[in-house]
């Protein structure tokens, strides 16, 4: 493969007859058919359709594209958390923490009158270490066990790509824990340290201030 | 369509003749009247080095920056 892209590994091909295909399937058939849906999967359910169909998750999580509030359509299909062990989870866009690329790598797939966006498991990944337990650190696993991505420099350079998630917390918010999180994961599934201000914070900046630096073209013209 | 008094354009016009005058500059063509007006705009806050350099690119600059930046001595060779 000739593209130096850290997404490559990942084709985004779906399948449906997983048990997060079909309980979004049978939801879709309960909307209204006159309308038009967009939404966007995050958390575990890509995974589960697009790497391996045998992914444990208890929910399918996702938001609207254009803030519908999709709590009691999905609540009249039956399929909320209080009605049965499997179920549909509505959320808010700002719920999914990831990387300003997460939309442009995306599987858009158009199923009847609902457009459902499907994040690249990168950005899946990414929005587990917001909270990295035990089950988001396995995700790391088991995505880098079926596909051998992402390495340690891929991973880095997405988390430099997505700089801003290690910005201090709003006072109203705890405290954000993507820092330590990406120090803890170095260490457990790459035996290795993780300097944040050093290693994501330093590079991203120097990246960032390179690009938006214009030449002193107002010396040139006094001079 | 631009409207008489509306004056949103003025900083990104007078960046874009700094940007002219630059390129000016560059060839060797710089005239008396150049130099007093590139004076003038280089002390106006309006005029900034992003616009500039977007009046760069808008004049059709294309892969030839570099060597610009170069030739004005803002960039090492």
């Amino acid at each position: 493969m000739s593209s130096t892209k850290t997404s490559d590994w990942w084709r985004g091909d779906v399948d449906w007859e997983t048990p997060a295909g079909q309980l979004l399937r049978r939801f879709f058939a309960t909307l209204p058919p006159d309308q038009p849906f967009q939404i966007v999967l995050y958390g575990s359910g890509p995974l589960q359709l697009t790497l391996n169909r045998t992914w444990l998750s208890a929910d399918v999580d996702f938001f609207s594209e254009d803030d519908a509030d999709f709590d009691e359509l999905v609540h009249q299909a039956g399929m909320s958390k209080d009605q049965g062990s499997f179920y549909l989870e509505p959320g808010f866009r700002l719920s999914f923490r990831t990387t300003p690329q997460m939309r442009e790598r995306a599987k858009k797939v158009q199923l009847g009158n609902v457009t459902v966006t499907i994040p690249h498991p990168l950005d899946i990944l990414i929005g587990k270490l917001d909270r990295l337990d035990v089950k988001d650190f396995l995700a790391f696993r088991r995505v880098i066990d079926l596909t051998g991505h992402p390495t340690k420099d891929e991973f880095l350079h997405e988390l430099q790509n997505a700089v801003d998630l290690f910005r201090p917390a709003f006072e109203e918010e705890t405290p954000n824990r993507y820092p330590e999180n990406a120090v803890r994961l170095w260490r457990e599934l790459w035996q290795s340290d993780l300097d944040v201000r050093r290693d994501i914070i330093a590079p991203a900046l120097a990246r960032r201030r390179h690009g938006d630096a214009p030449p002193d073209y107002k010396r040139a013209l006094a001079d | 369509m631009r409207q008489p008094g509306d004056d949103t354009d003025r900083p990104w016009r007078k960046s874009r003749l700094a940007a002219r005058i630059l390129f000016r500059k560059e060839a060797g063509r710089m005239t008396a009247r150049d130099r007093r007006i590139a004076q003038v705009l280089a002390r106006d806050p309006e005029v900034t080095n992003r616009l500039i350099e977007q009046g760069v690119y808008f004049l059709r600059i294309g892969n030839r920056k570099h060597e610009f930046d170069q030739n004005l001595g803002l960039v090492a060779r």
